[in-house]
């Protein structure tokens, strides 16, 4: 029997097949679609609101730009487009639109050809929001006393026993002068901002090369609080505020390079360029402060702040690799640079007709940079690589070296600065230049599959010019140990020692560099002798029965500058990891420094540096759907200094200058030691938890305390009754986070934020310090940051 | 007389439906006939590996995917020929000869050298002997090379790569004094190049100041008077970190200054205590304030520290 379909059926089968195909072409497009979404650059937009509940300067610094109450706009965009004929691409991203540290980037061009790129990118950094000044025309470069100088003058006229010319006392006056600005002090926000555009240009080149050019240019725009110090009265006694200094700064920076690659040898060789330019050359500010010489409707003072000068950078560079072989590797560059400046001076004092102009009208600066190194790393064996080099950075300062008068500050009279061979007021520039030398060189070896060693050694050789000492050198070895105890634990152990030995250290040698010799002549007796730019000078002081320096010497004998000087420095560090089983991962580390330097253990100056660090961390990965995270910070920070207190003139004996050396009533071995402690504990707590495909959720809780304290010890005899304790400085923060992302349909997700950040502080410094607590430095008002923020954010993410 | 279909009664049928079902997977099982999903010369991974396991075809999201440009690689030229990995039947399938992810066990430089054959230059023609390098770290430590995103080279990310080892410099951005670091403004590879450099602590520049010159531009001079630990290293001065004193300083004023000046001329003013404070803040403190002590300390009048070029400013209060 044989078996025929109808001819009906047999149609309605193929139908049937048809339509299946038809069905199944859903599918096929559904996996083609799969795939494609598995291998499309995804993109999203995100869109919102937020709210912050109160504005705080402290709060919205830096990044955030949430330093004002009220709502603000959620906008941040990420999307990336690569064509799939081709390696064209284009990449945006955008944050914070809808803040002041909003930024945008976008790149794009064809992979393995060429390349373009922008970017924009504001930064916000909020000094204060509590400052106050009684000047007028705060956030320019002139600031004036309220009611002009004369009104003020007239307050003074009011001080008992003072007439305008001839004051009683200078703290008198100030006194009252100065209580009669805080009723006339004003509230200034002193902030700054950057905004930074740059271009850049990549082009692939045949033959293994590929060029590039990069441009930037960042403006910088504000006020920063600077010191505006006055002369109070005749030679000596002056006064001080903080004052908002216009800043309005450019900085471009050039950028080209070309670079080849091949197999063996990498090379770039590129020019490098940084020219600072200031809108700004001065700041100047009425005087605040009486002075004899400010002659109340003749000439008012006014003082005159140098504003950083526009400068340059200029720098050529060569480097590059060279694997001899697959063990072994030669790297090196060299860099050759010039800093250059010479913006106009500023005259010495900002009343005309009394001092002659400096020698010269600008400085014509110049800077020569030379930076050369070279690398050897090989493999020595199968279990043992060497790694060793050697680095040579040089900077020739080549400014011209003149004589300049120097006032202290701004001045009506010259009269009580002279302007003779003796005078402490003619001083010439001292530019510094330093050579650093560094050969170093460090062996890894494998002492079983679960055991490596590392072993090194550096020799650190500098030399400088116009410093106390006319160079060091410092050994430093190494030793680190790691080993695997088994798959799932871990640690090391390592250990840093360095000895740097100064030369002869000579503090009155810059000195001698600046001051000239009939000045430095009368700072010790006579017939003792001293060689000055290579000349024999006879001292010229008196001796007495406290006065018996046989050299000039300014400073405290025994005074140690701490980046010059000897010091034996110990560095150990611990660390372990585990990983206690497949859902805890646990780390451990704990680290130890020691500095010491021995000649100011017996002198002054920074005598001791230590500290140690102990964190824990943990990870732990619950489920799938839920991981949390833990972390523990410790770190404590000490300085031992070692002080003195030197008698006033008020004391009997009286001191002068020239008591300075050899005179142990002025200076006792050690007065006492200023131990300086920085700690902090910082701890994180978060969590993350994957709902379902649908909602996400979590939170983060960091804290963070700090306290700065201050101690003295062993302190001597003549001050012992007047020190008193000095409060500490403290800081706490609290931050909580919680997010949650909901999905709402195939591409768009709601996302929630609510954050709440609460900072407390306190700072001796400002805190408590009103407008009058110094008379010859007037308060800002300013507080130490103390905030509860909330923050609460709703936004739709559509992801395409 | 009806009309005989030749063959077997339900092979249009058959037929039809085999028709549906192969045109049905063949997205899926394309590759089963050797059809490339992403790279050139993927078919024998994307055979199997064809689903978002491992992000594996998310390398197509990346720069990694682009198959226009002719250098792209594909699987086996990161991951090896694998053999035995692609031919064995059956449990048990040995791993591909180069894997990357947490807990390999192919060692970090063999790991190193699939990046290195093509990313020797720029920016890495430091690494070896690097210090990263010479930690045993592997570039898949740090880079995400199958995600769209590697977080260590976005802003708001990087840190977490960072500081998953770098724990004291995580603790230090927290402190009231900080870069921007955690803002996501300023980042690790602003300053430092992982990958080896020439300069101190993997600095991308020669040496420290060079480093911060780059957006303290204004602090380079060279000025007529130079104040000598700021032209020798600012680290002398500040942490970069973060830090509990304002300015990132490693001690706050005028304790710092006193590191290096404790007579010069306020010889009269001894150790700096609570009696400076005065007495509103400390009870038995004197009855004005210092100057040197409150508000920015000795930075009340020498304001100019990082050097001045007024010609009177040789003592940078100009």
């Amino acid at each position: 029997m044989k078996h025929a379909i109808e001819k009906r059926f047999s149609r309605t089968v193929l139908a049937a097949s048809i339509a299946a195909i038809g069905l199944s072409v859903p599918l096929v497009a559904q996996a083609e679609d799969d795939a494609q979404n598995l291998t499309t650059p995804d993109s999203q937009v995100e869109v919102g609101v937020g709210n912050v509940s109160s504005g705080s300067y402290k709060f919205g610094d830096y990044g955030r730009g949430m330093q004002r109450s009220g709502a603000h706009l959620i906008g941040n965009a990420r999307t990336s487009m690569r064509s799939s004929d081709n390696a064209t691409y284009l990449d945006l991203v955008a944050r914070n639109l809808g803040l002041d540290s909003r930024s945008v980037s976008i790149k794009g061009g064809e992979q393995g050809n060429y390349g373009l790129s922008f970017e924009y990118d504001e930064l916000m950094k909020l000094h204060s929001d509590t400052f106050m000044s009684p000047y007028n025309g705060m956030g320019s470069t002139v600031l004036t006393a309220p009611g002009g100088l004369a009104a003020w003058a007239a307050t003074i006229d009011t001080t008992p026993g003072g007439a305008i010319n001839a004051p009683v006392a200078a703290t008198n006056v100030t006194s009252v002068m100065m209580t009669a600005l805080a009723a006339n002090m004003k509230a200034f926000n002193v902030s700054t901002k950057r905004k930074g555009t740059a271009l850049g240009v990549t082009k692939q080149l045949a033959g293994g090369w590929d060029v590039a050019v990069n441009y930037k240019r960042e403006e910088k725009d504000g006020t920063k609080l600077t010191g505006a110090p006055f002369q109070i009265a005749d030679k000596g006694s002056r006064g001080t505020l903080l004052a908002p200094e216009p800043i309005n700064y450019t900085t471009d920076l050039f950028d080209v390079l070309a670079r080849y690659a091949d197999e063996k040898l990498q090379a770039q060789v590129s020019y490098h360029a940084s020219l600072f330019n200031n809108a700004n050359q001065s700041l100047t500010f009425d005087n605040l402060y009486y002075h004899a010489n400010s002659v109340v409707g003749a000439s008012t003072l006014t003082g005159a702040l140098g504003q950083m000068p526009d400068n340059q950078f200029h720098q050529v560079n060569a480097s590059g690799g060279y694997s001899l072989s697959k063990e072994t590797r030669l790297t090196g560059s060299l860099s050759i640079g010039r800093m250059t400046q010479n913006d106009a001076f500023l005259p010495y004092i900002t009343t005309a007709g009394i001092l002659a102009a400096p020698p010269v009208a600008s400085l014509n600066g110049k800077v020569d940079t030379t930076h050369a190194d070279i690398k050897l790393h090989t493999k020595l064996m199968h279990d043992a690589a060497l790694t060793a080099g050697y680095k040579y950075d040089d900077r020739q300062n080549r400014t011209a070296v003149n004589t300049y008068f120097y006032m202290p500050a701004d001045n009506n009279s010259a009269a009580t600065y002279p302007n003779n061979a003796t005078s402490s007021n003619n001083r010439r520039n001292t530019p510094l230049s330093k050579t650093q030398q560094v050969l170093y060189a460090d062996l890894d070896y494998e002492l079983s599959k679960a055991t490596q060693l590392k072993l090194g050694y550096d020799f650190d050789k500098i030399t400088h010019t116009n410093e106390p000492t006319s160079g060091d050198t410092e050994h430093t070895v190494k030793a680190e140990v790691k080993h695997s105890f088994s798959d799932t634990a871990s640690g090391g152990l390592a250990f840093a020692h360095s000895d740097r030995n100064a030369d002869t250290y000579n503090g009155a040698a810059p000195l001698f560099a600046t001051y000239q010799s009939g000045y430095l002549a009368g700072l010790c007796v006579a017939p003792n002798t001293f060689l000055y730019n290579g000349v024999v000078t006879a001292c010229t002081g008196v001796a007495s029965a406290t006065s018996a320096a046989t050299i000039p010497f300014l400073d405290t004998p025994a005074l140690m500058k701490f980046f010059l000087t000897d010091r034996k420095r110990d560095k150990l560090r611990a660390y372990g990891n585990v990983a206690a089983g497949e859902k805890l991962d646990l780390q451990f580390g704990a680290s130890y420094y020691k500095e010491r330097y021995p000649d100011a253990e017996i002198g002054f100056g920074l005598a001791k540096a230590t500290g140690w660090t102990a964190n824990v961390d943990a990870n732990w990965a619950a489920t799938e759907a839920v991981n949390g995270m833990f972390f523990a910070s410790f770190e404590d920070y000490s300085t031992d200094q070692n002080g003195h207190n030197g008698a006033s003139s008020a004391t009997a004996p009286a001191i002068t200058t020239l008591d300075r050396q050899n005179n142990t009533v002025a200076f006792d071995p050690l007065t006492g030691t200023t131990v300086r402690t920085d700690r902090s504990l910082t701890l994180g707590l978060g969590f993350k938890v994957k709902q379902d495909d649908s909602f996400d959720w979590g939170g983060n809780f960091t804290h963070t305390n700090t306290a700065g304290s201050t101690r003295f010890k062993d302190i001597g005899s003549r001050i012992a009754a007047t020190v008193l304790p000095v409060p500490d400085a403290v800081s706490r923060l609290n931050r909580l986070e919680l997010f949650g992302k909901y999905k709402v349909q195939k591409g768009v997700t709601l996302n929630v934020k609510y954050a709440y950040e609460q900072y407390n502080s306190t700072d001796w410094a400002w805190d408590g310090q009103t407008y009058t607590s110094s008379t010859t430095f007037i308060g800002t008002g300013m507080t130490s940051p103390d905030y509860r923020v909330h923050v609460l954010g709703a936004s739709l993410t559509y992801k395409f | 007389m009806k009309q005989k279909y030749p063959g077997h009664p339900f092979a249009a049928m058959l037929l039809g439906v085999a028709l549906a079902l192969g045109v049905a997977v063949t997205a899926q099982a394309a590759t089963a006939s050797g059809k490339d999903l992403v790279l050139k010369g993927d078919a024998k991974c994307t055979s199997c590996h064809d689903q978002d396991e491992k992000s594996v075809m998310a390398i197509g999201k990346t720069r990694h995917g682009a198959t226009g440009d002719s250098r792209t690689p594909t699987c086996t030229n990161c991951h090896g020929d694998s053999v035995k990995h692609i031919e064995h039947k059956g449990g048990n399938r040995p791993l591909p000869d180069r894997t990357f992810t947490k807990g390999t066990t192919t060692p970090a430089e063999v790991r190193n050298e699939a990046c290195l054959s093509c990313h020797k230059g720029g920016a890495r023609y430091q690494w070896a002997g690097s210090q990263h390098e010479g930690q045993g770290l592997a570039c898949t430590t740090c880079h995400k090379v199958h995600n769209q995103h590697d977080s260590v080279r976005a802003k708001e990310t990087q840190t977490e790569t960072c500081f998953s080892c770098h724990k004291e410099q995580r603790a230090q951005s927290l402190r009231q004094s900080h870069h921007p670091i955690q803002e996501g403004k300023v980042v690790c590879s602003n300053c430092h190049n992982p990958h080896g450099s020439s300069g101190p602590k993997l600095l991308h520049k020669n040496t420290v100041p060079e480093t911060c010159f780059t957006c303290h531009a204004e602090k380079r001079g060279p000025f007529l008077w130079e104040h000598p630990p700021v032209s020798d290293n600012c680290t002398n001065c500040h942490t970069p970190h973060g830090s509990n004193n304002v300015a990132l300083l490693k001690n706050r004023p005028p304790y710092l200054c006193a590191s290096c000046h404790i007579a010069g001329g306020h010889s009269t003013t001894g150790i700096r205590n609570g009696t400076d404070l005065g007495a509103g803040v400390v009870v038995g403190g004197a009855a004005t304030a210092a100057p040197q002590m409150v508000g920015k300390a000795c930075l009340n009048c020498h304001t100019q520290i990082h050097g001045s070029n007024h010609p009177s400013g040789a003592r940078f209060a100009r």
